[in-house]
Protein backbone atom coordinates (compact mmCIF):
# COMPACT_ATOMS: atom_id res chain seq x y z
CA UNK A 1 0.00 0.00 0.00
CA UNK A 2 1.25 3.57 -0.81
CA UNK A 3 0.54 6.14 1.81
CA UNK A 4 2.04 9.84 0.46
CA UNK A 5 3.51 11.93 3.55
CA UNK A 6 0.48 14.10 3.17
CA UNK A 7 -1.61 11.15 4.99
CA UNK A 8 0.36 10.16 7.14
CA UNK A 9 0.52 13.69 8.21
CA UNK A 10 -3.12 14.38 8.77
CA UNK A 11 -3.32 10.72 10.41
CA UNK A 12 -4.56 10.82 13.88
CA UNK A 13 -2.21 10.80 17.04
CA UNK A 14 -4.02 10.00 20.19
CA UNK A 15 -2.25 12.00 22.46
CA UNK A 16 -2.28 15.34 21.17
CA UNK A 17 -5.82 14.97 22.06
CA UNK A 18 -4.77 16.36 25.52
CA UNK A 19 -6.59 12.94 27.10
CA UNK A 20 -5.27 12.38 30.59
CA UNK A 21 -4.49 13.91 33.67
CA UNK A 22 -2.28 16.76 33.95
CA UNK A 23 -2.45 16.76 30.34
CA UNK A 24 -1.30 21.06 30.63
CA UNK A 25 2.01 19.99 31.63
CA UNK A 26 2.46 16.26 30.82
CA UNK A 27 2.38 16.51 26.59
CA UNK A 28 2.74 12.88 26.94
CA UNK A 29 3.03 9.05 28.50
CA UNK A 30 5.32 6.33 26.21
CA UNK A 31 6.46 2.72 27.24
CA UNK A 32 8.32 0.89 24.59
CA UNK A 33 9.93 -2.56 24.75
CA UNK A 34 12.55 -3.82 23.10
CA UNK A 35 12.56 -7.67 21.52
CA UNK A 36 14.49 -10.19 19.46
CA UNK A 37 13.80 -13.20 18.07
CA UNK A 38 15.25 -16.11 19.24
CA UNK A 39 18.28 -18.09 17.00
CA UNK A 40 18.41 -14.65 14.84
CA UNK A 41 21.33 -12.72 14.26
CA UNK A 42 20.83 -8.47 16.04
CA UNK A 43 19.44 -6.13 13.49
CA UNK A 44 23.12 -4.19 13.27
CA UNK A 45 25.21 -7.44 12.55
CA UNK A 46 23.12 -9.53 9.94
CA UNK A 47 23.17 -9.76 6.50
CA UNK A 48 20.33 -8.59 3.91
CA UNK A 49 18.41 -12.19 3.99
CA UNK A 50 18.47 -12.71 7.58
CA UNK A 51 16.63 -8.91 7.97
CA UNK A 52 14.22 -9.70 5.48
CA UNK A 53 13.38 -13.05 7.12
CA UNK A 54 13.06 -11.61 10.32
CA UNK A 55 11.03 -9.02 8.83
CA UNK A 56 8.63 -11.03 7.34
CA UNK A 57 8.37 -13.38 10.79
CA UNK A 58 7.22 -10.19 12.54
CA UNK A 59 5.09 -9.04 9.41
CA UNK A 60 3.05 -12.52 9.50
CA UNK A 61 3.02 -12.27 13.67
CA UNK A 62 0.69 -9.21 13.48
CA UNK A 63 -1.00 -9.67 9.65
CA UNK A 64 -2.27 -13.10 11.92
CA UNK A 65 -3.71 -11.37 14.72
CA UNK A 66 -7.10 -10.07 14.51
CA UNK A 67 -6.49 -7.51 16.72
CA UNK A 68 -3.93 -6.01 15.34
CA UNK A 69 -5.21 -6.57 11.33
CA UNK A 70 -6.22 -2.93 11.39
CA UNK A 71 -2.21 -1.47 11.80
CA UNK A 72 -1.36 0.35 9.19
CA UNK A 73 2.36 -1.81 7.70
CA UNK A 74 5.23 0.72 6.68
CA UNK A 75 8.47 -0.74 4.54
CA UNK A 76 10.71 2.20 5.09
CA UNK A 77 12.77 1.80 1.44
CA UNK A 78 9.25 1.89 -0.18
CA UNK A 79 8.78 5.71 1.61
CA UNK A 80 10.13 8.81 0.20
CA UNK A 81 12.35 10.79 2.54
CA UNK A 82 9.28 13.20 3.25
CA UNK A 83 6.96 10.98 4.76
CA UNK A 84 10.13 9.08 6.90
CA UNK A 85 10.42 12.71 8.21
CA UNK A 86 6.61 12.96 8.90
CA UNK A 87 7.10 9.79 10.38
CA UNK A 88 10.22 10.87 12.80
CA UNK A 89 8.33 14.38 13.75
CA UNK A 90 5.35 12.24 15.33
CA UNK A 91 7.79 9.99 16.89
CA UNK A 92 6.10 6.90 15.04
CA UNK A 93 9.12 5.64 13.75
CA UNK A 94 13.33 7.02 14.93
CA UNK A 95 15.84 8.19 12.93
CA UNK A 96 17.94 5.17 13.05
CA UNK A 97 15.32 3.24 11.41
CA UNK A 98 14.37 5.79 8.89
CA UNK A 99 17.43 5.23 7.38
CA UNK A 100 15.99 1.98 6.04
CA UNK A 101 17.41 -0.81 4.51
CA UNK A 102 16.21 -4.11 4.09
CA UNK A 103 13.84 -5.38 6.28
CA UNK A 104 13.48 -1.85 7.59
CA UNK A 105 9.89 -1.37 8.69
CA UNK A 106 6.47 -0.44 11.10
CA UNK A 107 3.37 -1.12 11.96
CA UNK A 108 1.27 1.81 13.52
CA UNK A 109 -2.87 1.79 14.36
CA UNK A 110 -5.30 3.54 13.17
CA UNK A 111 -5.25 5.53 16.72
CA UNK A 112 -2.02 6.58 16.64
CA UNK A 113 -0.76 4.99 19.95
CA UNK A 114 0.67 1.95 19.04
CA UNK A 115 3.91 1.80 16.63
CA UNK A 116 5.76 -1.40 16.16
CA UNK A 117 9.16 -1.16 14.50
CA UNK A 118 10.94 -3.61 13.19
CA UNK A 119 14.54 -4.31 12.81
CA UNK A 120 15.77 -0.74 14.51
CA UNK A 121 18.49 -1.71 16.84
CA UNK A 122 16.00 -4.70 18.08
CA UNK A 123 14.54 -6.83 15.72
CA UNK A 124 10.62 -5.76 17.43
CA UNK A 125 10.39 -2.32 19.48
CA UNK A 126 6.77 -1.90 20.24
CA UNK A 127 5.99 1.27 21.69
CA UNK A 128 3.10 2.85 23.01
CA UNK A 129 2.16 6.36 23.40
CA UNK A 130 -0.93 8.49 25.30
CA UNK A 131 -1.61 11.87 26.52
CA UNK A 132 -1.07 13.21 29.61
CA UNK A 133 -0.25 11.32 32.87
CA UNK A 134 -1.17 7.99 31.20
CA UNK A 135 2.25 5.90 31.92
CA UNK A 136 0.29 2.85 33.51
CA UNK A 137 -2.01 2.70 31.14
CA UNK A 138 0.87 2.85 27.52
CA UNK A 139 2.72 0.22 29.53
CA UNK A 140 -0.27 -2.13 30.31
CA UNK A 141 -1.15 -1.40 25.70
CA UNK A 142 2.51 -2.10 25.66
CA UNK A 143 2.48 -5.26 27.52
CA UNK A 144 -0.76 -6.93 25.40
CA UNK A 145 1.00 -6.12 22.16
CA UNK A 146 3.92 -7.84 23.95
CA UNK A 147 1.80 -10.68 24.54
CA UNK A 148 0.25 -10.97 21.12
CA UNK A 149 3.54 -10.89 19.22
CA UNK A 150 5.32 -13.11 22.16
CA UNK A 151 4.36 -16.33 19.65
CA UNK A 152 7.72 -15.29 17.60
CA UNK A 153 9.82 -16.46 20.52
CA UNK A 154 11.38 -14.32 21.74
CA UNK A 155 15.36 -14.10 22.81
CA UNK A 156 15.00 -14.44 26.67
CA UNK A 157 17.53 -15.78 28.93
CA UNK A 158 15.97 -16.98 32.36
CA UNK A 159 18.31 -14.72 34.43
CA UNK A 160 18.92 -11.80 31.78
CA UNK A 161 15.38 -11.32 30.86
CA UNK A 162 15.19 -10.27 27.34
CA UNK A 163 18.45 -10.25 25.54
CA UNK A 164 19.22 -6.56 23.34
CA UNK A 165 21.54 -5.74 21.43
CA UNK A 166 22.70 -2.94 23.69
CA UNK A 167 23.59 -3.52 27.17
CA UNK A 168 21.53 -1.05 28.63
CA UNK A 169 18.37 -2.43 26.71
CA UNK A 170 18.39 -5.97 28.75
CA UNK A 171 16.15 -7.44 30.94
CA UNK A 172 12.43 -5.79 30.52
CA UNK A 173 13.60 -3.92 27.73
CA UNK A 174 11.48 -1.61 28.55
CA UNK A 175 12.16 2.36 28.43
CA UNK A 176 8.98 4.76 30.11
CA UNK A 177 8.98 8.23 29.58
CA UNK A 178 7.07 11.30 29.85
CA UNK A 179 6.69 14.91 28.04
CA UNK A 180 6.89 17.67 30.52
CA UNK A 181 6.07 21.22 30.14
CA UNK A 182 8.89 23.13 32.25
CA UNK A 183 8.99 27.08 31.56
CA UNK A 184 8.85 28.54 35.05
CA UNK A 185 11.19 25.71 36.54
CA UNK A 186 13.18 26.93 32.78
CA UNK A 187 12.81 30.32 33.75
CA UNK A 188 14.08 29.92 37.52
CA UNK A 189 17.39 27.75 35.84
CA UNK A 190 16.35 24.56 37.76
CA UNK A 191 16.54 21.90 35.34
CA UNK A 192 20.37 20.96 35.84
CA UNK A 193 19.77 20.51 39.39
CA UNK A 194 16.82 19.04 38.98
CA UNK A 195 18.71 16.48 36.37
CA UNK A 196 21.07 15.71 38.93
CA UNK A 197 18.75 14.60 41.69
CA UNK A 198 16.81 12.55 38.68
CA UNK A 199 20.26 10.77 37.78
CA UNK A 200 20.29 9.69 41.59
CA UNK A 201 17.04 7.98 41.71
CA UNK A 202 18.22 6.16 37.87
CA UNK A 203 16.31 8.44 35.50
CA UNK A 204 17.41 10.92 32.60
CA UNK A 205 16.03 14.06 31.94
CA UNK A 206 17.18 15.00 28.38
CA UNK A 207 15.85 18.14 26.26
CA UNK A 208 12.77 17.19 23.42
CA UNK A 209 13.70 19.47 20.82
CA UNK A 210 17.84 19.66 19.91
CA UNK A 211 20.73 19.06 22.52
CA UNK A 212 21.84 22.55 23.85
CA UNK A 213 21.46 23.04 27.75
CA UNK A 214 18.05 24.30 27.81
CA UNK A 215 15.83 23.08 25.36
CA UNK A 216 13.48 24.87 23.07
CA UNK A 217 10.30 25.62 24.43
CA UNK A 218 11.20 24.36 27.50
CA UNK A 219 9.64 20.84 26.54
CA UNK A 220 11.80 17.55 28.14
CA UNK A 221 11.65 14.01 28.14
CA UNK A 222 12.15 11.96 31.57
CA UNK A 223 12.65 8.05 31.60
CA UNK A 224 14.27 5.26 33.08
CA UNK A 225 18.01 4.38 32.85
CA UNK A 226 18.15 1.10 34.25
CA UNK A 227 16.02 -1.56 32.19
CA UNK A 228 17.21 -4.67 34.58
CA UNK A 229 16.94 -5.90 38.26
CA UNK A 230 13.43 -3.96 39.10
CA UNK A 231 9.69 -4.93 37.45
CA UNK A 232 8.02 -3.35 34.44
CA UNK A 233 5.54 -1.79 37.34
CA UNK A 234 8.24 -0.38 39.37
CA UNK A 235 10.48 0.83 36.29
CA UNK A 236 6.78 2.72 35.48
CA UNK A 237 6.24 3.65 38.37
CA UNK A 238 9.42 5.61 39.27
CA UNK A 239 9.08 7.63 36.13
CA UNK A 240 5.37 8.30 37.06
CA UNK A 241 6.40 9.38 40.71
CA UNK A 242 9.42 11.96 39.21
CA UNK A 243 7.15 13.09 36.79
CA UNK A 244 4.35 14.27 38.95
CA UNK A 245 6.80 15.45 41.47
CA UNK A 246 8.35 17.97 38.70
CA UNK A 247 4.58 18.78 38.34
CA UNK A 248 4.32 19.94 41.79
CA UNK A 249 7.40 22.07 41.27
CA UNK A 250 6.75 23.79 38.21
CA UNK A 251 3.08 24.60 39.78
CA UNK A 252 5.83 26.15 42.64
CA UNK A 253 7.97 27.91 40.28
CA UNK A 254 5.05 29.29 38.65
CA UNK A 255 3.49 30.77 41.56
CA UNK A 256 7.02 32.14 42.23
CA UNK A 257 7.74 33.55 39.15
CA UNK A 258 4.35 35.72 39.21
CA UNK A 259 4.41 36.87 42.35
CA UNK A 260 8.02 38.07 41.50
CA UNK A 261 7.61 39.60 38.06
CA UNK A 262 3.98 39.35 37.23
CA UNK A 263 3.72 41.98 35.26
CA UNK A 264 7.20 41.81 33.16
CA UNK A 265 5.71 37.94 32.90
CA UNK A 266 2.11 38.93 32.06
CA UNK A 267 3.51 41.74 29.09
CA UNK A 268 6.22 38.86 27.87
CA UNK A 269 3.32 36.30 27.59
CA UNK A 270 0.73 38.96 25.63
CA UNK A 271 4.17 39.55 23.26
CA UNK A 272 4.30 35.88 22.67
CA UNK A 273 0.71 35.80 21.65
CA UNK A 274 1.57 38.99 19.70
CA UNK A 275 4.37 37.33 17.61
CA UNK A 276 2.50 34.21 16.92
CA UNK A 277 -0.55 35.80 15.71
CA UNK A 278 0.81 38.41 14.00
CA UNK A 279 4.41 37.57 12.48
CA UNK A 280 4.63 36.71 8.24
CA UNK A 281 7.81 34.84 8.89
CA UNK A 282 9.19 32.64 12.15
CA UNK A 283 11.37 29.83 12.42
CA UNK A 284 10.77 26.64 14.47
CA UNK A 285 12.71 27.38 17.42
CA UNK A 286 11.27 31.45 18.25
CA UNK A 287 7.52 29.40 17.48
CA UNK A 288 8.71 26.93 20.02
CA UNK A 289 9.86 29.31 22.63
CA UNK A 290 6.26 31.37 21.94
CA UNK A 291 4.43 28.46 22.18
CA UNK A 292 5.60 27.32 25.63
CA UNK A 293 5.11 31.03 26.75
CA UNK A 294 1.44 30.96 25.34
CA UNK A 295 0.74 27.36 26.80
CA UNK A 296 2.17 28.81 30.54
CA UNK A 297 0.00 31.72 30.04
CA UNK A 298 -3.02 30.07 29.05
CA UNK A 299 -2.60 27.70 32.35
CA UNK A 300 -2.30 30.64 34.79
CA UNK A 301 -5.18 32.33 33.85
CA UNK A 302 -2.98 35.06 31.82
CA UNK A 303 -4.29 34.74 28.60
CA UNK A 304 -7.96 33.16 27.96
CA UNK A 305 -7.53 29.71 27.45
CA UNK A 306 -5.93 28.13 24.58
CA UNK A 307 -6.97 24.52 24.31
CA UNK A 308 -4.39 22.12 25.04
CA UNK A 309 -5.39 20.09 21.84
CA UNK A 310 -4.25 23.02 19.63
CA UNK A 311 -1.32 23.37 21.34
CA UNK A 312 -0.49 19.72 20.99
CA UNK A 313 -0.96 19.44 17.40
CA UNK A 314 0.89 23.07 16.47
CA UNK A 315 4.04 21.32 17.94
CA UNK A 316 3.89 18.91 15.19
CA UNK A 317 2.38 21.48 12.19
CA UNK A 318 5.00 23.66 12.58
CA UNK A 319 7.85 21.34 12.00
CA UNK A 320 9.34 20.96 8.74
CA UNK A 321 8.23 17.90 7.40
CA UNK A 322 4.96 18.59 8.27
CA UNK A 323 4.86 21.92 6.54
CA UNK A 324 6.26 20.56 3.57
CA UNK A 325 4.19 17.45 3.44
CA UNK A 326 0.92 19.76 3.52
CA UNK A 327 2.03 21.93 0.30
CA UNK A 328 1.23 21.68 -3.13
CA UNK A 329 4.50 21.63 -4.24
CA UNK A 330 8.02 21.88 -2.77
CA UNK A 331 9.10 24.96 -0.89
CA UNK A 332 12.19 26.64 -0.80
CA UNK A 333 13.93 27.27 2.81
CA UNK A 334 12.61 31.11 3.47
CA UNK A 335 8.88 29.63 2.19
CA UNK A 336 8.66 27.47 4.72
CA UNK A 337 9.07 29.93 7.85
CA UNK A 338 6.32 31.87 5.88
CA UNK A 339 4.42 28.94 5.46
CA UNK A 340 4.47 28.36 9.82
CA UNK A 341 3.50 31.87 10.53
CA UNK A 342 0.69 30.97 8.43
CA UNK A 343 -0.25 27.26 10.50
CA UNK A 344 0.09 29.50 13.79
CA UNK A 345 -2.82 32.10 12.65
CA UNK A 346 -4.66 29.77 11.65
CA UNK A 347 -4.91 27.83 14.06
CA UNK A 348 -4.64 30.54 17.07
CA UNK A 349 -7.22 32.84 15.32
CA UNK A 350 -10.03 30.07 15.87
CA UNK A 351 -9.22 29.91 20.35
CA UNK A 352 -10.37 33.59 19.63
CA UNK A 353 -8.84 35.24 22.65
CA UNK A 354 -9.96 38.74 23.28
CA UNK A 355 -8.68 41.31 25.37
CA UNK B 1 34.63 14.02 46.47
CA UNK B 2 32.42 11.67 45.19
CA UNK B 3 30.11 12.35 42.20
CA UNK B 4 27.09 14.29 42.72
CA UNK B 5 25.20 12.38 40.20
CA UNK B 6 25.75 8.49 40.87
CA UNK B 7 27.52 9.17 44.42
CA UNK B 8 29.75 5.74 44.16
CA UNK B 9 32.32 6.68 42.11
CA UNK B 10 35.08 9.52 42.66
CA UNK B 11 34.60 13.34 41.13
CA UNK B 12 36.72 13.52 38.71
CA UNK B 13 35.31 16.59 36.35
CA UNK B 14 34.57 19.84 38.59
CA UNK B 15 32.43 21.89 35.91
CA UNK B 16 31.72 25.79 37.03
CA UNK B 17 28.73 26.66 34.79
CA UNK B 18 27.74 30.63 34.41
CA UNK B 19 24.77 31.53 32.52
CA UNK B 20 24.16 35.45 33.62
CA UNK B 21 24.43 36.20 37.43
CA UNK B 22 23.75 32.47 37.72
CA UNK B 23 26.27 30.15 38.66
CA UNK B 24 25.90 26.13 38.75
CA UNK B 25 29.22 23.90 40.11
CA UNK B 26 29.09 20.25 38.91
CA UNK B 27 31.76 17.41 40.22
CA UNK B 28 30.83 14.56 38.35
CA UNK B 29 32.62 11.50 37.89
CA UNK B 30 33.97 10.98 33.85
CA UNK B 31 30.47 8.65 33.36
CA UNK B 32 28.09 10.78 34.78
CA UNK B 33 29.85 14.09 33.17
CA UNK B 34 29.55 12.15 29.69
CA UNK B 35 26.75 10.72 30.30
CA UNK B 36 25.14 14.61 31.33
CA UNK B 37 26.71 15.98 28.33
CA UNK B 38 25.14 13.69 25.74
CA UNK B 39 22.18 14.66 27.08
CA UNK B 40 23.04 18.30 26.80
CA UNK B 41 22.19 19.27 30.26
CA UNK B 42 25.86 20.70 31.09
CA UNK B 43 27.89 21.87 28.11
CA UNK B 44 29.06 19.11 25.78
CA UNK B 45 33.47 18.61 26.18
CA UNK B 46 34.77 16.06 24.25
CA UNK B 47 35.32 12.81 26.89
CA UNK B 48 37.42 11.45 23.77
CA UNK B 49 35.72 7.95 24.37
CA UNK B 50 32.16 6.86 23.01
CA UNK B 51 30.13 5.90 25.87
CA UNK B 52 29.62 2.48 24.90
CA UNK B 53 33.36 1.57 24.76
CA UNK B 54 33.93 3.94 27.66
CA UNK B 55 31.58 1.71 30.01
CA UNK B 56 33.47 -1.57 28.64
CA UNK B 57 36.99 0.27 29.56
CA UNK B 58 35.67 0.06 33.26
CA UNK B 59 36.17 -3.72 33.49
CA UNK B 60 39.19 -5.19 34.50
CA UNK B 61 41.80 -6.56 31.99
CA UNK B 62 40.74 -3.68 29.45
CA UNK B 63 43.75 -1.21 30.02
CA UNK B 64 45.10 -0.16 27.07
CA UNK B 65 48.47 0.91 27.55
CA UNK B 66 47.94 0.13 31.14
CA UNK B 67 52.01 -0.78 31.85
CA UNK B 68 51.52 -4.63 32.50
CA UNK B 69 48.16 -4.75 30.68
CA UNK B 70 49.92 -6.90 27.59
CA UNK B 71 52.00 -8.91 30.01
CA UNK B 72 49.65 -11.43 30.40
CA UNK B 73 47.24 -12.18 27.75
CA UNK B 74 43.97 -13.08 28.69
CA UNK B 75 42.89 -16.42 27.78
CA UNK B 76 39.13 -15.52 26.97
CA UNK B 77 40.38 -12.14 24.70
CA UNK B 78 40.34 -14.33 21.21
CA UNK B 79 36.90 -15.05 22.02
CA UNK B 80 34.35 -15.27 19.22
CA UNK B 81 30.78 -16.42 18.81
CA UNK B 82 30.21 -19.14 16.63
CA UNK B 83 26.94 -17.92 15.71
CA UNK B 84 27.34 -14.67 14.50
CA UNK B 85 31.28 -14.54 14.22
CA UNK B 86 31.39 -11.13 16.80
CA UNK B 87 34.67 -11.46 18.49
CA UNK B 88 35.66 -9.72 21.85
CA UNK B 89 37.50 -6.94 20.26
CA UNK B 90 34.90 -5.82 18.05
CA UNK B 91 32.12 -6.42 20.97
CA UNK B 92 34.13 -4.06 23.19
CA UNK B 93 34.38 -1.76 20.22
CA UNK B 94 31.04 -1.69 19.49
CA UNK B 95 29.53 -1.95 22.60
CA UNK B 96 27.02 -3.62 21.04
CA UNK B 97 25.97 -7.46 20.93
CA UNK B 98 25.46 -9.13 17.88
CA UNK B 99 22.79 -12.38 18.57
CA UNK B 100 21.74 -14.01 21.87
CA UNK B 101 24.48 -16.65 21.49
CA UNK B 102 27.04 -13.73 22.33
CA UNK B 103 25.14 -13.37 25.96
CA UNK B 104 26.27 -17.20 26.80
CA UNK B 105 29.85 -16.67 24.73
CA UNK B 106 30.60 -13.20 26.59
CA UNK B 107 29.36 -14.53 29.99
CA UNK B 108 32.28 -13.86 31.63
CA UNK B 109 31.98 -9.74 31.08
CA UNK B 110 28.50 -9.45 31.12
CA UNK B 111 27.58 -9.85 34.70
CA UNK B 112 30.15 -7.05 36.07
CA UNK B 113 29.25 -5.04 32.69
CA UNK B 114 25.49 -5.49 33.83
CA UNK B 115 26.14 -4.61 37.37
CA UNK B 116 27.64 -1.54 36.13
CA UNK B 117 24.67 -0.34 33.86
CA UNK B 118 21.90 -1.62 36.05
CA UNK B 119 22.86 -2.11 39.79
CA UNK B 120 21.77 -5.66 38.86
CA UNK B 121 22.10 -8.96 36.62
CA UNK B 122 19.43 -10.41 37.39
CA UNK B 123 16.11 -10.05 35.82
CA UNK B 124 12.46 -9.38 38.12
CA UNK B 125 10.58 -8.26 35.13
CA UNK B 126 7.58 -10.01 32.64
CA UNK B 127 8.93 -13.55 30.91
CA UNK B 128 7.82 -15.30 28.46
CA UNK B 129 4.62 -17.77 28.83
CA UNK B 130 6.87 -20.02 26.91
CA UNK B 131 9.67 -18.99 28.47
CA UNK B 132 9.13 -21.14 32.14
CA UNK B 133 12.52 -22.34 32.89
CA UNK B 134 13.40 -22.76 29.43
CA UNK B 135 17.71 -22.46 29.84
CA UNK B 136 17.80 -23.09 33.46
CA UNK B 137 20.70 -26.10 33.59
CA UNK B 138 21.49 -27.14 36.48
CA UNK B 139 24.40 -25.54 36.34
CA UNK B 140 22.88 -22.94 36.24
CA UNK B 141 20.63 -23.03 39.34
CA UNK B 142 23.52 -23.87 41.48
CA UNK B 143 25.58 -20.87 40.28
CA UNK B 144 22.87 -19.06 41.27
CA UNK B 145 22.57 -20.93 44.59
CA UNK B 146 26.29 -20.09 45.08
CA UNK B 147 25.40 -16.11 44.21
CA UNK B 148 22.60 -16.12 46.92
CA UNK B 149 25.47 -17.54 49.48
CA UNK B 150 27.92 -14.94 48.27
CA UNK B 151 25.12 -12.01 48.27
CA UNK B 152 24.13 -13.04 51.94
CA UNK B 153 27.54 -13.28 53.39
CA UNK B 154 28.49 -9.95 51.50
CA UNK B 155 24.98 -8.79 53.31
CA UNK B 156 23.54 -7.53 50.22
CA UNK B 157 20.07 -8.56 51.09
CA UNK B 158 18.17 -7.07 48.03
CA UNK B 159 20.56 -8.70 45.53
CA UNK B 160 19.50 -11.91 47.88
CA UNK B 161 15.95 -11.89 47.71
CA UNK B 162 16.00 -11.32 44.46
CA UNK B 163 18.07 -14.47 43.89
CA UNK B 164 16.15 -16.73 45.95
CA UNK B 165 12.61 -15.70 44.40
CA UNK B 166 14.57 -16.63 41.04
CA UNK B 167 15.69 -20.48 42.59
CA UNK B 168 12.04 -20.58 43.65
CA UNK B 169 10.74 -19.46 40.19
CA UNK B 170 12.82 -22.26 38.27
CA UNK B 171 11.70 -24.82 41.12
CA UNK B 172 8.16 -24.05 40.67
CA UNK B 173 8.64 -24.38 36.47
CA UNK B 174 9.97 -27.77 37.38
CA UNK B 175 7.57 -28.68 39.19
CA UNK B 176 4.59 -27.88 37.02
CA UNK B 177 6.27 -29.41 33.90
CA UNK B 178 7.19 -32.57 35.74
Amino acid sequence: MKIGAREIADSPLEWVGGKGEYSGMILSSRVRLARNLKGHVFPWRAGKEELADCAQRVRSAIRSEDSLRPFTLFEVDALEPLSRGVLIEKHLISPALARGGPGSGAAVDGLGVVSIMINEEDHVRIQAILGGMSIHEAGRIARRMDELLEKLDYAFDNRYGFLTACPTNVGTGLRASVMIHLPALTRLRRIGKLAVDCGKIGLTVRGMFGEGSDSPGSLYQISNQVTLGQTEDELVEKVSGAALGLVRQEETARGRILAERGPGLEDKVWRAWGLLTFSRVIEAREALELLSLVRMGSEMGILPEVKVATLNALLLDIQKAHIQARSAAELPPEEIGRKRSEVLRRALADPGVES
Amino acid sequence: MKCERCGARDAEIHIRHQKGKEIADFHLCRQCAEHMAKEGLIPDISFELPINSFLWGLLPGHEPGHPGSDAVPSPASDLVCGHCGLDRSSLRRSGSYGCPDCFKVFHEDLGPLLRKIHGSEIHRGARPRNACGNDSSPEEVESLRMELRDAVEKEEYERAAVLRDRIRKIGECHEDRG
